[in-house]
């Protein structure tokens, strides 16, 4: 060994960690060299010193501190143990049942909109929020007139039930419409009204004398359009929302067949929800009394296909003829 | 293990519940933790404050304690830890203050007689200085080594180190201190250098 290994080695020989051979050829080099050995000697020297420290005393009450200590830490980690160990079951078991309830908090809602919407609704008079529909272009608007309810506001009871009015529909588009009516029968009658809101929206309301006969008329009128209806609720005074989704297409025609649902022939109103062409550019209809001449007339539509067509929802308010 | 444990009945006593037990357990390592976190740790108030913690993690992992290593072992190995993560904590610099007090000022100069300088006790705070100059991972192996006995294995055991590592840095931390004590060492009679 040289000096450099001497000092390099010099805590494992004075460990007894070398080897007999290393240990041999370590004293050797000691035994040659003067500055080394005194290398070797300062280190055990300091080596002992400070073994020879020893230990350090505590206070007198470290045991009682101890103790207090103990206590105030056990109930925390009670309550820890009782939550998290063992650490993997609770924990997943804790973060499944938190995912759980969130995912029931989100289906309720989404499961529910009409409880949102119904709180936010605009009262009994007003009626349709139409989604999906498109804004209308401008030249199609100017066209058209409205007669329509400005806001949201009570039924207005006192409003012509036999009010004539010009609907122009847009297939897909939603805005102002102008809705024409002939007088009814008056058992059947049926008051329609379209109101703006914004110029965007369309708002539908339904009048009539038997609320249960007209309720399965719509739902027949949206079987047939290829639509459905996604949510019902009772609203105030016996009348009754019903939520529907009908495909993009045959909302125009939908909306002209519910208008139409007060006739005494209720098919009339279903053999034009049939009849019409699908339907995309404005038009002024008038709502005919005489459904089965359109029925005659027009062939058949072809069938809507819900599937892959983009469906609009519409909120029909059924409420007593008063 | 717990049957070649020194501490196996203890532990078991403890594990069944034994309050007395543990007290005796307290009573005869408390020293040994105080001295490292002492050693370790600037302020001696932290230290004790610390050594308590050390046995009341002791009291509530003592269920898990399966025996694997000797309960010292363990011991320490919550202790060295202790101390480690306290000084990444505070963020220790290794300067100044002692848990020792302050010596640096008894370093005598070379018109001063040696004899009448130094006492064993003014070796002892000026060792304890030097061994706080060490940076903490030096620090702690030379604790747990020289002045705690711990075999270079447990040592590698409890801090979770190779053999070569505590090694290197066993050794480095020797020779700093007796770099610090080269001229004191010399200084002193060889009849004084005992403590």
């Amino acid at each position: 060994m040289n000096c450099r290994e001497i000092k390099q080695f010099s805590s494992d020989y004075l460990d007894r960690r070398l080897t007999p051979a290393e240990a041999a050829s370590f004293e050797e080099h000691l035994r040659a060299c003067g500055a080394c050995t005194q290398e070797v000697d300062f280190l055990r020297e300091t080596v002992s010193l400070v073994g020879s420290l020893g230990e350090i005393e505590t206070s007198p009450d470290f045991l009682a501190h101890v103790h207090r200590k103990i206590e105030k830490t056990a109930k925390f980690r009670s309550l820890r143990h009782w939550l998290f160990e063992p650490m993997r079951l609770k924990l997943s078991l804790e973060i499944t049942a938190l995912a759980l309830l969130g995912i029931g908090a989100l289906h309720l809602y989404y499961q529910s909109p009409d409880l949102y919407r119904e709180a936010d609704a605009p009262a009994p008079s007003m009626v349709l929020q139409d989604k999906g529909a498109e804004p209308a272009a401008p030249k199609e608007l100017g066209e058209r007139k409205a007669e329509m309810e400005q806001t949201p506001g009570a039924p207005a009871p006192s409003e012509t039930p036999r009010a004539e009015r010009k609907i122009s529909r847009e297939g897909g588009e939603a805005s102002q419409d102008r809705e024409t009516l002939r007088d009814r029968p008056k058992e059947e009658e049926v008051v329609g009204k379209i109101a703006r809101n914004d110029g965007k929206d369309q708002i539908h309301e339904v009048r009539v004398e038997d609320i249960s006969a007209s309720e399965q008329t719509v739902r027949k009128l949206v079987a047939e359009a290829g639509g459905k209806v996604v949510a019902e609720a009772p609203s105030s005074g016996r009348g009754l929302w019903l939520t529907v989704e009908v495909p993009q297409s045959r909302r125009a025609q939908f909306v002209s067949a519910l208008k139409d649902q007060g006739k005494s022939d209720s098919t009339a109103a279903r053999s034009r929800l049939k009849s019409a062409p699908e339907g995309r550019a404005a038009q002024e209809k008038t709502i005919e009394t005489d459904a089965l001449t359109a029925k005659q007339a027009a062939p058949a539509s072809k069938p809507s296909a819900p599937t892959e067509e983009p469906k609009v929802t519409l909120r029909i308010h059924i409420i007593p003829k008063e | 293990m717990q049957g070649q444990d020194p501490d196996g009945d203890l532990i078991c006593r403890i594990q069944q519940g034994d309050q007395s037990a543990f007290n005796q357990l307290v009573l005869k390592y408390r020293q040994r933790v105080m001295g490292v976190a002492a050693r370790m740790l600037r302020d001696r108030i932290e230290a004790e404050d610390l050594a308590q913690d050390v046995f009341v993690k002791v009291y509530h992992s003592l269920k898990g304690f399966k025996g694997e290593a000797l309960f010292s072992t363990w011991l320490y190995r919550i202790t060295a830890n202790s101390c480690l993560n306290h000084r990444r904590k505070r963020r220790f610099e290794d300067q100044g203050g002692s848990v020792m007090g302050d010596a640096a000022d008894l370093l005598p100069d070379r018109e001063s007689n040696p004899h009448d300088l130094l006492e064993k006790k003014e070796l002892k705070l000026f060792l304890e200085q030097a061994i706080q100059r060490l940076p903490g991972e030096q620090r702690i192996v030379l604790i747990l080594r020289d002045i705690e006995g711990l075999s270079y294995e447990a040592i590698a055991d409890t801090l979770g180190l190779e053999l070569g590592t505590v090694r290197s840095r066993l050794h480095r931390a020797r020779l700093a201190v007796q770099e610090s004590l080269q001229r004191v060492l010399e200084l002193v009679p060889e009849r004084s250098r005992r403590l």
